[in-house]
């Protein structure tokens, strides 16, 4: 029968993360945002503590990972402790939550689409203990973003080595990287069936970064341009291999990258839950310093009104993302749920940490009162991993049964 | 651990209401709404199911259930009909204050009849205060004296549910001049008692198969509900109970709508394609979709925080709000859907979307959901 509750691990790892995120990462946020950058000892301290390892498979080097099913008997919970580990950290700060050392949006591609010699050599950089080291997933390109089907980085065969020509833009860690994961296309004509993923280390030849965004929010986190100037990458590093694209998979490189958003939007949409839960309760906390003393009775009584409505949709956009995790890990299709969890967790971001700035008023303003910065970092959540937009596009197409037929 | 599944035992009561709601419900509810009452056929037929008690103890005769099995029924029902669901549920909100406030003897005496299928039409009728917002003494209309060790009653009860085919009445009740919520009693009233006058039947915005009226108590003899040591707590469970059944029909009513339109949004064609592939129209399905998902998770984890003993009456009138908000979203945008003919009774949508309404405006309304929740929302924040 349905329950709530959490298991030992997921419990555990809520209690351990939540105090991190409260004594190391919480303190460093603000002015991290003003510097848009982390210091380098605190990404040691999470190095040393295994947190650049914690997404690694234990047969590349990494421990176990938590909540890895043991034996044929017991149910993964790697998604559902993924999102609770999700929310707690972006609780702490999303920005530096992106900064995390680990293989990061790239981890997941490698995973499903990668030949083991591949998986083996992306996760290998992750066990230098002395420097952290990141991995990256480079879709987006200046002409497209949602559409990807407009893919036009271009993979040209030569003997053993494909040429990669072209340009992507806003990639997470991407400059700083050891390794992106780029899509491009052999030959655009085929359309999605064209596309290609390939694993692209750091010196590759014709590589370069472009120039580092300056963005609205999540300012701490790095966002690159990548320059693919007849960049040769040599076959071994497509990933899943030239017979992947030609028998196993229909849609190839394509579908792999659909795929990996069945797990991270969950993981995204946790996030954007974690924002709104610390928007929240920063208001909490400033109604408590400021306001219930000796204010007139309506306009705190509207203030509590409003306060239900951000607790109550915080609540269900948790459970959401709660429930298309626990689909992951029972291996339930749960595509059209994980973006129901995306797309309404943006949205209540957005409300609430919106509401909590004009609740504050004048002392909203300020970015010493977090808020102000919360509601800038949240914003990107309705668009990253998938616009609002996309997201009912997913949904629509698999409520639709009759003209549509997807799972 | 983290579990979406229904389970085995719900299962079972899933799939077997789904079917009546589907084969029986929906096939009369027109009919029940036009002549205002369930007819005895269906009551019959659902008394042979054994689910009136189905979350309560076994030693009163119910299943012995916890209160998950509720929520999956009644949301089940309601998706058949929200005022036949209601209706079926004939112990009601009457049932659930015996259950909290009476005596083991009370309870026995008063809600056993339920465990029997041939008493299909024994119902508690309930008067409560006029707003029914839990802890308002002021808008309580009946009030009590005690004369020689026995209890009387006079006042006028509204929106009384069944108020003219029940058996019993379930009546709570003031001292004369009190406005005191812990000088709150309940009491229970034969419907044969002499004083008793049932004047007129509401005609309201939807439920009409489920009877509310007004009944008038002009000295007439009740006897109390002695079980409780503490009245605001049972007060407090039995509206938990209550507005968890609530939320799973408005949940019902409101998945029944959406599962509608997008039949329909495919067959229907306009500018030479089906209207579901107008994005404009899609998009809206799809928020109806996701208010849906998010409203039923939050009703599950609210149940079961309830089976846990970990909610309060805040975190169920929260999630209850949550629900009545999706529902005035997603039961007018199903009309929408449909255009024209959402508006027209040809078409059960506008049905649906009115019966929600009145299943949120007859448990306080939204806006007592809110205050409720508000309330231990600043308690629990270390505010008064």
């Amino acid at each position: 029968m349905f329950d709530f509750e959490l298991s030992p691990a997921m419990q555990n790892i809520r209690e351990m993360i939540h105090w991190f995120a409260k004594t190391e990462i919480r303190p460093l946020a603000i002015e991290a945002d003003r510097t848009h950058q982390v210091p380098r000892e605190f990404l040691m301290k999470l190095v040393k503590m295994g947190f650049g390892g914690g997404s690694i498979p234990g047969r590349f080097g990494g421990g176990k990972l938590l909540g890895e099913p043991e034996g044929k008997k017991k149910e993964s919970e790697i998604n559902r402790i993924g999102a609770i580990a999700m929310e707690e950290l972006a609780w702490g700060d999303p920005a530096i939550l992106l900064n995390i050392p680990g293989p990061g949006l790239g981890g997941p591609p490698v995973m499903i689409m990668g030949t083991p010699e591949q998986q083996k050599m992306a996760f290998e950089v992750f066990k230098d203990t002395e420097n952290p080291h990141w991995g990256a997933y480079a879709l987006t390109e200046p002409g497209f973003g949602s559409d990807v089907a407009a893919l036009s980085t271009t993979a040209v065969k030569d003997g053993d080595y494909y040429i990669l020509n072209g340009t992507k833009i806003f990639i997470t860690n991407g400059a700083r990287a050891d390794w992106n994961v780029v899509f491009a296309t052999i030959d655009k004509s085929l359309g999605r069936a064209g596309h290609r993923a390939f694993l692209v280390f750091k010196r590759t030849p014709g590589f370069k970064v472009g120039k580092i965004e300056q963005k609205m929010g999540l300012r701490a986190a790095e966002t690159a341009e990548l320059i693919f100037e007849d960049c040769r990458v040599h076959k071994d590093f497509l990933l899943g291999g030239e017979e992947y694209y030609e028998k196993k998979v229909k849609g190839g490189g394509f579908k792999g990258a659909m795929k990996t958003f069945d797990q991270t939007r969950p993981l995204v949409a946790a996030m954007a839950v974690g924002i709104a839960r610390a928007a929240y309760e920063r208001l909490v906390e400033w109604i408590n310093e400021n306001y219930m003393i000796n204010r007139p009775i309506p306009r705190y009584q509207r203030i509590r009104e409003l306060l239900v409505e951000m607790d109550r949709e915080i609540k269900t956009a948790r459970y959401l993302v709660w429930q298309a995790a626990w689909m992951g890990d029972v291996g339930k299709p749960n595509t059209k749920h994980a973006s129901m969890s995306k797309a309404y967790a943006a949205n209540v971001a957005q409300r609430v940490t919106s509401k909590a700035l004009e609740i504050m008023g004048r002392d909203g303003l300020e970015r010493d009162n977090l808020v102000e910065k919360l509601y800038r970092d949240q914003k990107v959540f309705d668009i990253f991993e998938g616009t609002g937009q996309i997201q009912r596009i997913v949904i629509y197409r698999r409520l639709f049964t009759k003209l549509y037929h997807y799972t | 651990m983290i579990n979406f599944e229904v389970g085995e035992d719900l299962k079972l009561v899933q799939d077997t209401i789904h079917e009546f709601s589907l084969n029986e419900v929906r096939e009369i509810a027109r009919e029940a709404e036009k002549i205002g009452k369930v007819p005895e056929s269906l009551e019959k037929k659902y008394a042979e199911l054994s689910m009136f008690l189905i979350d309560y103890p076994e030693n009163v005769g119910g299943a012995g259930m916890d209160v998950r099995s509720s929520v999956v029924l009644y949301e089940e029902l309601a998706w058949g009909d929200p005022a036949i669901a209601l209706s079926l549920d004939t112990p009601g909100f009457g049932g659930l204050v015996i259950r909290f406030f009476g005596t083991d003897e009370q309870k026995v005496k008063y809600l056993s009849p339920f465990s029997d299928p041939s008493n299909f039409s024994y119902r508690i009728g309930s008067v409560w205060n006029r707003t029914f917002d839990p802890y308002d003494t002021e808008s309580v209309t009946v009030r009590y004296v005690s004369k020689g060790g026995k209890f009387f009653l006079n006042g006028t009860g509204y929106f009384v549910h069944n108020f003219d085919n029940d058996d019993i009445y379930v009546v709570l009740a003031l001292p004369e001049g009190s406005e005191d919520l812990k000088e709150l009693r309940v009491f229970i009233v034969k419907k044969e008692s002499p004083g008793i006058t049932t004047g007129r039947k509401d005609d309201k915005i939807g439920l009409l198969s489920f009877r509310t009226g007004v009944v008038e108590f002009k000295d007439v003899e009740a006897e109390v509900l002695s079980g409780s040591q503490d009245p605001v707590k049972s007060l407090e469970e039995s509206y938990i109970y209550f507005w968890l059944r609530i939320a799973s029909m408005i949940l019902g009513a409101s998945r029944a709508a959406l599962e509608y339109a997008i039949d329909y949004a495919q067959e229907r064609v306009a500018f030479g394609q089906p209207i579901a592939k107008h994005q404009g129209l899609a998009f809206m399905i799809s928020d109806m979709a996701i208010l849906l998902e998010g409203a039923r998770d939050y009703l599950w984890e609210t149940a079961w925080s309830v089976v846990e003993g970990k909610a309060s009456i805040g975190d169920v009138a929260a999630a209850l709000a949550q629900i009545a908000v999706a529902a005035d979203k997603i039961c007018p945008d199903a009309i929408q859907v449909l255009g024209g003919h959402g508006y027209i009774m040809d078409h059960p949508v506008e049905k649906w979307a009115r019966d929600a309404k009145a299943l949120s405006l007859l448990a306080g309304s939204l806006i007592v959901f809110e205050d409720v929740a508000s309330n231990y929302i600043v308690k629990e924040n270390g505010g008064k």
